[in-house]
C-alpha cells in the first residue's frame, strides 16, 4: 500500500487497501473454512470459531493445529461415548456433585 | 420401592424431604443436571487452562516436538516410496528431513534476497509515499521538519534501543536454531522409527482396548494428512493472489519478490504434495 501510495497517489493507495483488506478477508474468513471444511469433513463455521480461539489461547501454533486437534478430539469423543465410557463416568461423578450442589 | 429411590425419581433426593419445610414447593427436577453441566464445564475450562499452561512452561521441548510430528505424518509416505526404490530407511528418513531443511532455507534465503534486492527501490517508493502523504493530507512543512530535528537528536536512544533489539534478536535466532535442529532430529527418528513406535505404545494397551486405539491413531494420521493437503490447497490459492497483484497499475515490485512472497507462503507441505503429483 507504501509503494502504490508513493507510485500512484492516495487513489491507487486506497484502491490497494481495499484489495488487500477484501483478499484478507475473504482467504481467512470464507475461503480457508470452506477447504478446510470440505478436506476435514467438519462444518466450516466450527473451523472459523476453532480458528480463532486456537489463535487467541496459542498464538501461531494454535492457529495451526486447531482445527486438526479438534477433529481428532471429535473423534476420540465418538469413540469414548460409543463404548459408554463417558456415561460410566458422568454417571459415577453424578453422585458427589450432587452432594455438593445439596 | 424405597423412599430414597422414589424421590429420585421424581427429580428429588431424600434428603430434599428432610430439608424442605410443609407444603414448600418441590425443587425442580432439572436444576441437579445444569449443576452438574456447569460444574463439568468449570472442570473441563480449569483442566484445559492447566495443560495449556504446562505446555506454555515447556514451549521450548513442545514446539519443536509437536512440528516434528506433524511434518513426520505428513511426510512418512514420502519414506515409504524411497524404500520402496531401494533405500535404507535411515538413509530414507535422512534424505526427506535433509530435503525439508533445504526447502525451508530456500524459501528463507529467497524471501530475504527479494527484499533486500529491492530495498532501494522500496525505500525510494517510501520516500515518494510520505511526500504524497505530506501533499495530501497538507500537513506543515515546519512541522514536519520539527519531527524530523526530534527524530534526529532521539538517535542515540534510538541507537540503543536498536542494540538491545539486535542483542534480543541473536538471541532469538539461536533460540529458533536450536529449536530447527531439535525438530530436525526429533522428525528424523519419527521418520525411521515411527512405525515400529506406534506398534510398541499400543502394545502396552489393554488388549481388549487394542485395536480400538490402534484404529484411533489411524484416524489421527489420516486427520493430519487431509489437513496437509487442505494447507496445501489454501497456499496455492495464496500463492495465486499475491502473485496477482504486480498486474495492478501501482505496484511496481518485480517478481523476486512476489515469488519469495508466494513461496513463503506455501509450506514445505505444498512442495511434497505437488512432487508427489496430488491431487
Amino acid at each position: 500500500m507504501i509503494i502504490a501510495l508513493g507510485d500512484g497517489g492516495l487513489s491507487k493507495a486506497a484502491i490497494m487497501l481495499v484489495v488487500v483488506l477484501a483478499a484478507n478477508l475473504v482467504l481467512e474468513n470464507f475461503v480457508e473454512p470452506k477447504v478446510m471444511g470440505r478436506t476435514l469433513d467438519i462444518h466450516p463455521l466450527i473451523v472459523l470459531i476453532v480458528t480463532a480461539l486456537g489463535g487467541l489461547l496459542g498464538g501461531i501454533v494454535g492457529l495451526m493445529l486447531a482445527v486438526p486437534v479438534t477433529v481428532i478430539a471429535g473423534d476420540a469423543i465418538t469413540r469414548l461415548r460409543s463404548r459408554g465410557l463417558i456415561a460410566q463416568v458422568a454417571d459415577r461423578a453424578k453422585p458427589t456433585l450432587r452432594s455438593v450442589l445439596d | 420401592m424405597s423412599d430414597e429411590s422414589d424421590g429420585a425419581a421424581r427429580g428429588g433426593s431424600a434428603s430434599d424431604h428432610e430439608t424442605r419445610p410443609p407444603g414448600a414447593p418441590a425443587p425442580l427436577s432439572w436444576v441437579p443436571r445444569v449443576g452438574v453441566l456447569a460444574w463439568s464445564f468449570v472442570g473441563f475450562v480449569v483442566a484445559t487452562i492447566i495443560v495449556a499452561a504446562a505446555f506454555g512452561a515447556v514451549s521450548e521441548i513442545v514446539l519443536p516436538l509437536t512440528f516434528a510430528a506433524v511434518l513426520a505424518v505428513i511426510f512418512k509416505p514420502a519414506v515409504g516410496v524411497l524404500e520402496r526404490h531401494g533405500f535404507k530407511p535411515t538413509l530414507a528418513a535422512g534424505l526427506v528431513v535433509l530435503g525439508l531443511l533445504a526447502l525451508m532455507t530456500g524459501v528463507v534465503v529467497a524471501t530475504v534476497r527479494g527484499v533486500t534486492e529491492q530495498a532501494d527501490q522500496i525505500g525510494a517508493s517510501v520516500d515518494a509515499a510520505l511526500g504524497n502523504a505530506v501533499d495530501a493530507l497538507d500537513v506543515d512543512r515546519a512541522s514536519l521538519d520539527a519531527a524530523r530535528a526530534a527524530t534526529e537528536s532521539a538517535a542515540p536512544t534510538i541507537a540503543g534501543g536498536f542494540l538491545t533489539h539486535l542483542v534480543s534478536g541473536v538471541s532469538t535466532l539461536v533460540g529458533l536454531a536450536s529449536g530447527v535442529i531439535l525438530a530436525a532430529l526429533i522428525g528424523y527418528y519419527l521418520l525411521k522409527d515411527g512405525t515400529r513406535l506406534r506398534r510398541s505404545v499400543v502394545a502396552q494397551i489393554d488388549p481388549r482396548l487394542r485395536d480400538e486405539f490402534d484404529s484411533f491413531i489411524g484416524d489421527s494420521i489420516r486427520v493430519l494428512r487431509d489437513y496437509g493437503r487442505g494447507r496445501t490447497v489454501m497456499s496455492a490459492i495464496v500463492s495465486v493472489v499475491t502473485a496477482s497483484p504486480p498486474s495492478c497499475s501501482g505496484c511496481r515490485l518485480s517478481s523476486p519478490s512476489w515469488w519469495s512472497t508466494s513461496s513463503a507462503a506455501t509450506s514445505p507441505t505444498s512442495a511434497y504434495f505437488s512432487a508427489a503429483g496430488w491431487p
